[in-house]
């Protein structure tokens, strides 16, 4: 059985400095004209993950919101080509994540923070799980995460009038529950 | 403290990122978790002595055999263009390297071949071993070696040949893959350093080729020798290709899995009781669910395997056309948009799924993006589609 294959000249003549070569480095300097796909996707992840990150953990809490964040940026990565072309790729990927990491029940607040905080009522939180969990999804993404009515609309496959609407209701009720005066 | 609600909204948020301090999900980990969802991963070597060696990976595709199947007029076919000198050798210098045809045979060991490229951008880490048994399997395999141009080219059927892919962290100029010896049932990659002096040092590249399943053989050893350099052991991965199951997709079940079966709670991953994911033997997998008494139940049973058949000869490989032709109207499609446009309830959430009720059971077959089969689900009537269930 003859595998021929062995060092070249070149390796063979300097074994020691090739072996002290830093293999990454070396990759990144013959690559360095265009992008690779690991490359376009690590930053991609780089700027969609902290997004992802805080949505998820804030509705679904730090176990399952971190494995959702990981399996929508999994499914980021196999299917990176249509990605690239989304419009809104962390909004598609929300859902992504939703969808699989829905086995799992979850009761809001999945965390509560870890003393009184004076840039919050006490009962927000309460007043948060008292809304529908569409709702809440929306209030927590539109003013928990910054996300646009745009992107929220397309992260929940709803009409950005929808998203609006529940907005408004939702906000409604917490200046209820909150004993705010509406227009304050 | 803050006025509006809306600001206290954002400081509720603010404190609960800080007060879980949860570590980014970075790129590294997404890809791997990626990779390790292919199925026969074997284990790692330890990382430190696979830099310092020559490290070789090597993935297999393997499909079964399938030339009996009468249903195949209008599956497409597809086969790798062959050279015009056909001389079954890739040079390494052209980005777009030569092919054979299958049904030659290399100059060195019998085995016929054809080299579909070789790539640097290569998603897989030194030392994994990879055996991919659907085509589903292998598109991620071709996508992880950086090789996402060669499944659009390939015949979507792998009944005839076994697609290898080889990743070696090479320290000098990219060398030739000119062939592969078999001894026994041992097949081994062979690969030629070109003449000349080479200054380009430590480029990790992976080789994918296609091998004739004729001349391998439905049962091999793939073999990477330590005859390579720095003391890496030698690396295998017995390759057997499963012979076809004709019926054995029903809409009780696949194989001798059926809907309603207690499975063990040891094979059952990700358990989010009362609904978990079950792995099974020969690739089956399937959603099952716990009961009361404390058994799981599975739920549907999914296979990606083209080993795996209708009556009728369908299954992963099989064309939406041939689907429609043995279904006919009975067949109901939905193209990939969430639940935004359910088809007769059918929901397509990732991919264009045909799905066929027979009384409380449905059939789904999950397509690609050539409306070719890669999967298919045994479930129950309401839970057709490819929503992953068990919300």
């Amino acid at each position: 059985m003859a595998v021929t294959l062995g060092l070249s000249e070149a390796a063979q003549a300097h074994p020691a400095s090739y072996k002290k070569v830093p293999t990454r480095s070396i990759q990144v300097v013959e690559m360095a004209q265009q992008p690779t796909t690991r490359e376009s996707f690590t930053a991609f992840v780089e700027e969609a993950e902290p997004r992802l990150r805080r949505a998820f953990v804030l509705l679904r809490g730090p176990d399952d919101g971190l494995d959702a964040t990981a399996e929508a940026l999994c499914w980021a990565w196999q299917h990176w080509d249509e990605v690239q072309e989304m419009a809104n790729p962390v909004g598609y990927l929300y859902r992504v994540g939703s969808s699989r990491s829905r086995q799992r029940r979850v009761r809001f607040p999945l965390v509560a923070p870890v003393a009184p905080n004076s840039s919050f009522e006490p009962g927000l939180v309460p007043a948060l799980a008292r809304l529908s969990d569409r709702q809440r999804t929306v209030v927590v993404l539109v003013h928990g995460c910054g996300w646009t009515h745009q992107e929220v609309a397309d992260a929940l496959d709803l009409s950005r009038s929808s998203i609006g609407t529940h907005v408004e209701r939702a906000m409604s009720q917490l200046r209820d529950d909150l004993g705010v005066n509406h227009g304050n | 403290m803050a006025t509006s609600p809306e600001e206290q909204i954002r400081a509720w948020a603010d404190s609960t990122m800080e007060s879980t301090a949860t570590e980014p999900v970075n790129a590294a980990d997404v890809i791997d978790r990626a990779v390790r969802r292919g199925r026969r991963v074997a284990p790692r070597r330890p990382l430190a002595t696979l830099v310092a060696a020559a490290s070789v990976v090597l993935v297999v595709g393997v499909v079964a055999g399938i030339n009996a199947m009468a249903d195949r007029g209008n599956d497409v076919r597809v086969v790798p263009n062959q050279p015009a000198d056909g001389s079954g050798v890739g040079r390494p210098e052209d980005p777009n390297p030569p092919t054979s045809g299958l049904a030659s045979t290399s100059p060195v060991g019998g085995i016929g071949f054809v080299v579909l490229g070789r790539h640097d951008d290569t998603q897989l880490e030194p030392g994994t071993l990879l055996a991919a048994t659907s085509a589903e399997e292998i598109s991620m395999v071709l996508h992880q070696s950086g090789d996402d141009g060669t499944g659009g080219s390939l015949d979507p059927v792998f009944d005839s040949y076994v697609i290898v892919s080889i990743t070696i962290p090479d320290h000098a100029c990219p060398p030739e893959l000119t062939g592969f010896t078999k001894d026994g049932n041992t097949v081994e990659p062979v690969f030629v350093e070109p003449p000349g002096l080479c200054n380009r040092p430590h480029v990790p590249r992976t080789y994918v080729a296609s091998l004739d399943l004729e001349t391998t053989g439905a049962s091999f050893v793939l073999r990477l020798p330590d005859s390579w350099r720095d003391g890496l052991d030698e690396q295998t991965l017995p390759v057997d290709v499963a012979p076809v199951r004709a019926d054995s997709i029903s809409f009780d079940g696949v194989d001798d899995v059926a809907i309603g079966d207690v499975v063990s709670a040891r094979q059952i991953a990700d358990e989010y009781a009362p609904c978990g994911f079950w792995s099974g033997d020969a690739g089956l997998e399937g959603l099952a669910e716990l009961g009361p008494d404390g058994s799981w139940r599975l739920t549907d049973v999914r296979t990606s395997s083209f080993a795996n058949r209708t009556p009728s000869n369908l299954g992963p490989g099989s064309t939406l056309a041939a689907l429609q032709r043995v279904y006919g109207d009975r067949l109901v499609v939905d193209s990939p948009d969430a639940d935004r446009t359910p088809t007769s309830g059918l929901v397509a959430s990732y991919n264009t799924v045909a799905a066929v009720r027979n009384g409380d059971r449905a059939i789904t077959y999950i397509l690609d993006g050539r409306d070719i089969v890669q999967r298919v689900k045994v479930s129950a009537a309401d839970s057709w589609g490819d929503d992953e269930g068990c919300a």
